[in-house]
């Protein structure tokens, strides 16, 4: 079944995703999206009743990783060109507790 | 306290229990993160440092599979994981990876006893996912610098959790808290978790609602963050009154999540935060699927320990115990250890039952000690028992004695002797000489006995703690009791 | 012959003989990349020092009569969403402008342990969201074929660089065609290996589902000797197949298609598309007869129909969720905000481009109830469908020959609005990622314009060494492509 977003709808996808669409682009971003969403409501036409989800087939699963604890060498050298750091930590803005 | 509610109370709980792996679900990094120094157990793909992918523990599928198994659930041979999409700062890839739909356990169920009653609570299913790391929110006056921010630290990011849903089948905040009881005493029995509440590697959320009176489901209310097994009880109470008030008054109740507040005991709605449909599930592709072969299975199968249902009938079969007794000491599987490592070295069952439930337990809770920090060995609890059991020495005696062991890495011989009695109980040849001596020397004592004065028996039992004494105790109580009242006796 | 015409076999053989040395062939291709690049804009990160160094690196142990490795002294180019240790890895987005990655992808790891130089990285479409080369920090890298043209895309600077002669073998990324669309508009080979085949780790993600490393070159011989290098097992991504693969190289020696069985598209009439491409695809059927294959007309209706609607589900829908780890707070560009949303707001919405905006956007509503029921949903099944068609078509065929473009490369800057039109570039390519099937874009000469033509030779999964011998035979009768001077057509050639 074809969908559309509207205006609102739009915007609580993008607040979703935490971007933010200036006023007056919202009309236009609302209407690529439809447009996209148009085109795709094609997946919908086709009769799938009874086909299963898709899922890769493998000639051989690789072994799951077995648990033996390894510590991260490179940990400073990462920490150091991390964009907001005090001390040990990465910051973020401040969240209220109950947030 | 037994909680009153006109319309029949319907509990599910969702309970989150940290698995025993030594790394995380995803990536090597130790789980070991408690004290740790922030942001020290984090790897670039615990990070979501772009282009890693994630890898799965081999070892959480088997715990999961473990604790599946211990539910009576069903084993997937085919599952896979799902994101599960929202922003947080504590969550580093904007996605939780967790299962949803196709998970590693189906169904199945816990048999609890709650007020005396036996109840099946159903188990909906059991999932494997991944934690997320921990904000923490420096005060203005906080030691930490920079109170104008909130500061993440991931170590505890992507540590494993199997979380069990049970179906809405408790009917009290106390049957809530017996199903809680009991699933962590599996867990720990199958070594899958340690299930400590306070620490947080047992969590609990409880949906519960009100029955309406036409029998149809109330709405159900989500209650979070509650840290202890009296505060499960106390926010599922408050809630089943809050939720009756609101009814009573001609109110509705929504459905929404309500945050448990220890400190002024009520729930409060969280207000402005995301609720489960707007969270975005979409197939985790980086990950191949889990496959759990049926020789998997039954090897899992083969390594299940003894759970505790199946020790509890044997102890009532091999050992001929009370419930309660039972229920006591396979509480633990190390306390049962304990125990039977004590009657295995001779310890007669029903007398090993009682040292180890009161003798052991209240020394051990006077030391503050688990029983796996016990310093006395089964073995000398047991020749210990011997002991008193063959009146060698006295039950008095016995006590001091595990006192002594507890506290000392010494041998039982030591103990005795510290406690100043010689090894070997008195022959009733010297106790008869004994009393014979203390008579003589107390003809006033025996005196007033004979005249009947003794009414309140003050001077009899003066006769026997003197006959303790200058036996060091190793007079048998009883027949020390019995042997001076047949001499009494004659005297008369 | 000069260097920088060598194909990477012939270059590892010469230095391997001591013809010229591996400083050398870094030499010719910083040459080139020097003379041409300014134009061309097909890199974001050249590594001259750091090449040459390598280079003294295999020189020493050639002289100590050691072996560096199959593509011993061979220069490679990444595109730059490839993870280079100490190495500005940007995505072509503001979003990762500075960021520098602690480790190498896994195909990085594997080219320099075979002696493969990396010379640099290439441009691509941000986040290799696109199909032109033209959406990136950067500006556009042009067409060598023709300056004047988009190069394809989104691995359009690794395709420009091997048609360029900078290097003789590049990598890039194909999600619904991103290397075999730019091979086929700058006129060179490339072929995207079944998903599966190699490793992901190390590279950054667009859509996880359909994402797969793939080589360029100039010769299908030099893609199967790096498809020898880079599939293989890794525990590092455990959606890379654990099988032993075959030797891919052993596959480019067959002489003709006797016994071979190949469908030819006929799904599509000569009106719907190119004329050129059209007879270009003709005309590789023919070859393939004349070589002794069986040769007959094959329809995907399937397909060519829904697949790139479902395409575009899949992979926006996986992309914004892969594009949630860019929250300001670990890595990459940060911007300041009053409230943890103001930050991650002002953060992704001036770092991520608009053409990445709405992908991100519209892949969090197909993730939302009623759009995951009414796109994601049936497209999971769509899918499957598809495959089951696939599967149908190679119980009667070894390949099948397909157009890899309906178009020839469009001028820089042409705004395609009509997203109908805009995607149906891609119909060609997105089935057979969706089929994880390998897809090789064979060149085929140029037109009457002097514009490259080309042809997609699709296996089933798994059947990548058939692929590899079908278009090495073809290849063997058509002429492999040549280096080009980059140039703008309408000057003299």
């Amino acid at each position: 079944m074809k969908m559309t977003v509207d205006r609102e709808v739009t915007l609580r996808m993008a607040r979703a995703a935490q971007l933010r669409i200036e006023p007056d682009q919202v009309d236009y971003m609302m209407n690529s999206i439809n447009d996209i969403l148009d085109f795709c409501a094609l997946v919908g036409d086709l009769d799938c009743a009874g086909t299963p989800d898709f899922s890769w087939k493998m000639k051989k699963l690789p072994d799951r990783r077995p648990d033996i604890a390894h510590d991260w060498s490179d940990r400073d050298e990462f920490k150091s060109s991390a964009p907001a750091i005090d001390g040990d930590f990465f910051r973020v803005p401040k969240i209220n507790a109950e947030e | 306290m037994a909680v009153v509610s006109k319309r029949p109370i319907v509990i599910g709980l969702e309970v989150h229990i940290q698995l025993n792996t030594d790394t995380k679900l995803f990536c090597s990094c130790s789980t070991d993160y408690i004290g740790h120094t922030p942001n020290s157990n984090t790897c670039p793909i615990c990070l979501a440092v772009p282009g890693t992918l994630p890898l799965l523990n081999d070892c959480a599928v088997e715990l999961g599979s473990r604790m599946g198994l211990g539910l009576h659930g069903e084993i997937q041979r085919y599952s896979n994981f799902h994101r599960k999409n929202y922003f947080y700062p504590d969550l580093a890839k904007a996605y939780q990876i967790t299962q949803y739909g196709l998970t590693i356990s189906d169904g199945g169920y816990l048999d609890i006893e709650s007020e005396g009653k036996p109840r099946r609570v159903r188990i909906h299913h059991l999932h494997l996912e991944e934690d997320a790391g921990k904000l923490v929110h420096p005060t203005a006056d906080g030691r930490l610098t920079g109170a104008a921010y909130s500061l993440v630290d991931y170590n505890r990011g992507g540590v494993p959790l199997s979380e069990i849903v049970s179906e809405p089948d408790m009917s009290s905040p106390a049957e809530a808290r017996d199903y809680v009881i009991r699933l962590r005493q599996l867990a720990r029995y199958l070594d899958v978790s340690d299930g400590e509440m306070e620490s947080g590697s047992l969590r609990v959320d409880a949906n519960i609602s009100l029955t309406n009176p036409d029998g149809s489901l109330g709405t159900r209310v989500e209650i979070k963050n509650m840290n202890s097994l009296k505060s499960l009880e106390r926010a599922l109470e408050y809630e089943i009154s809050r939720q009756n008030k609101v009814l009573d008054s001609g109110g509705r109740i929504i459905q929404e999540t309500r945050l448990w507040d220890d400190a002024e005991e009520v729930t409060r709605s969280m207000r402005n935060k995301e609720t489960a449909s707007d969270y975005r599930y979409y197939p985790e592709m980086d990950l191949a699927p889990i496959v759990i072969t049926d020789d998997q299975i039954e090897a899992f199968k083969r390594s299940m320990p003894e759970l505790p249902w199946e020790k509890r009938e044997r102890f009532e079969k091999s050992f001929g115990l009370a419930y309660e007794e039972i229920a006591i000491l396979t509480e633990r599987k190390e306390l049962a250890r304990y125990y039977e490592d004590t009657v295995e070295a001779g310890a007669p069952p029903a007398r090993a039952a009682n040292w180890v439930r009161m003798e052991v337990l209240r020394a051990l809770n006077e030391l503050g000690q688990d029983i796996t920090d016990c310093k006395v060995k089964p073995s000398a609890l047991a020749e210990l028992v011997k002991k008193v059991e063959s009146k060698e020495i006295s039950s008095t005696i016995g006590k001091e004695v595990l006192d002594v062991l507890a506290r000392e890495n010494i041998t039982l011989e030591d103990a005795i002797k510290r406690t100043g009695a010689s090894v070997g109980r008195i022959t009733s040849e010297s106790l008869d000489a004994l009393i014979d001596k203390i008579l003589g020397g107390n003809p006033d004592v025996v005196d007033t006995i004979k005249s009947g004065q003794d009414k309140k028996g003050g001077k009899l039992k003066f006769l026997q703690g003197l006959i303790m004494k200058e036996s060091k105790g190793q007079a048998d109580p009883r027949e020390a009791s019995e042997t001076l009242a047949k001499k009494l006796e004659g005297l008369c | 012959m000069e260097i920088h015409e060598l194909t990477a076999k012939e270059t590892a053989k010469a230095i391997k003989d001591k013809k010229f040395s591996a400083v050398e062939a870094v030499r010719s291709s910083m040459a080139r990349i020097s003379k041409y690049d300014g134009v061309v804009n097909a890199l974001i990160t050249v590594l001259e020092e750091d090449a040459l160094r390598r280079a003294g690196e295999i020189d020493a142990l050639i002289a100590r009569g050691e072996d560096p490795g199959p593509l011993a002294g061979v220069p490679y180019i990444v595109k730059d969403n490839f993870c280079t240790r100490g190495v500005r890895t940007t995505c072509s987005s503001h979003i990762l402008e500075n960021w520098k990655p602690t480790y190498n992808a896994s195909p990085v790891n594997y080219m320099n342990a075979a002696g493969a130089i990396l010379m640099a990285k290439s441009n691509l479409d941000e986040f290799a969201m696109g199909s032109s080369t033209e959406n990136s920090i950067i500006g556009p890298t042009k067409n060598p074929r023709d300056l004047g043209r988009v190069p394809g895309g989104s691995s359009g600077g690794s395709a420009a660089a091997v048609a360029s002669g900078y290097v003789p073998l590049a990598l890039g990324t194909d999600t619904g065609g991103s290397v075999r669309q730019p091979a086929a508009f700058c006129g060179i080979q490339g072929i995207k290996p079944s998903y599966g085949e190699v490793s992901r780790y190390g590279i950054i993600a667009y859509c996880s589902a359909l994402d797969q490393v793939s080589p360029l070159a100039r010769s299908v011989e030099d893609l199967a000797l790096a498809m020898e290098i880079l599939a293989r097992p890794d525990p590092n991504d455990t959606t890379c197949d654990g099988y032993a693969r075959p030797k891919f190289s052993d596959a480019t020696a067959m002489k003709d298609l006797k016994g071979c069985r190949i469908g030819v598209f006929a799904g599509f009439e000569a009106s719907e598309m190119d004329s050129d491409l059209y007879g270009a695809l003709t005309r590789a059927g023919d070859i393939c007869r004349e070589a002794g294959a069986v040769i007959e007309p094959i329809d995907l209706p399937i397909a060519v129909k829904y697949g790139v609607a479902t395409y575009y589900v899949t992979a926006l829908a996986d992309a914004s969720s892969k594009l949630g780890c860019y929250d300001g707070i670990r890595y990459g560009t940060h911007i300041e905000g009053a409230t943890l949303a103001d930050m991650y707001a002002n953060t992704r919405t001036s770092s991520f481009s608009e053409e990445v905006r709405r992908r991100i956007i519209l892949g969090a509503c197909l993730l939302t109830e009623g759009f995951y029921q009414n796109y994601y949903g049936p497209a999971l099944k769509v899918r499957t469908k598809m495959a089951e068609e696939f599967e149908d078509v190679f119980s009667k065929y070894d390949a099948y020959l397909l157009p890899t473009t309906p178009s020839l490369p469009y001028p820089l800057g042409t705004k395609e609005t009509d997203p109908n039109r805009m995607y149906l570039g891609d119909v060609f390519t997105v089935p057979i990622s969706l089929g994880g099937l390998p897809g090789l874009s064979l060149s085929m000469g140029f037109n009457s314009a002097n514009l490259p033509l080309s042809v997609q030779i699709v296996g089933s999964r798994y059947g990548d060494s058939k692929v590899l011998g079908i278009a090495a035979a073809l290849e063997r009768l058509i002429g492999r492509p040549t280096v080009c001077d980059p140039r703008k057509l309408g000057e003299v050639a």
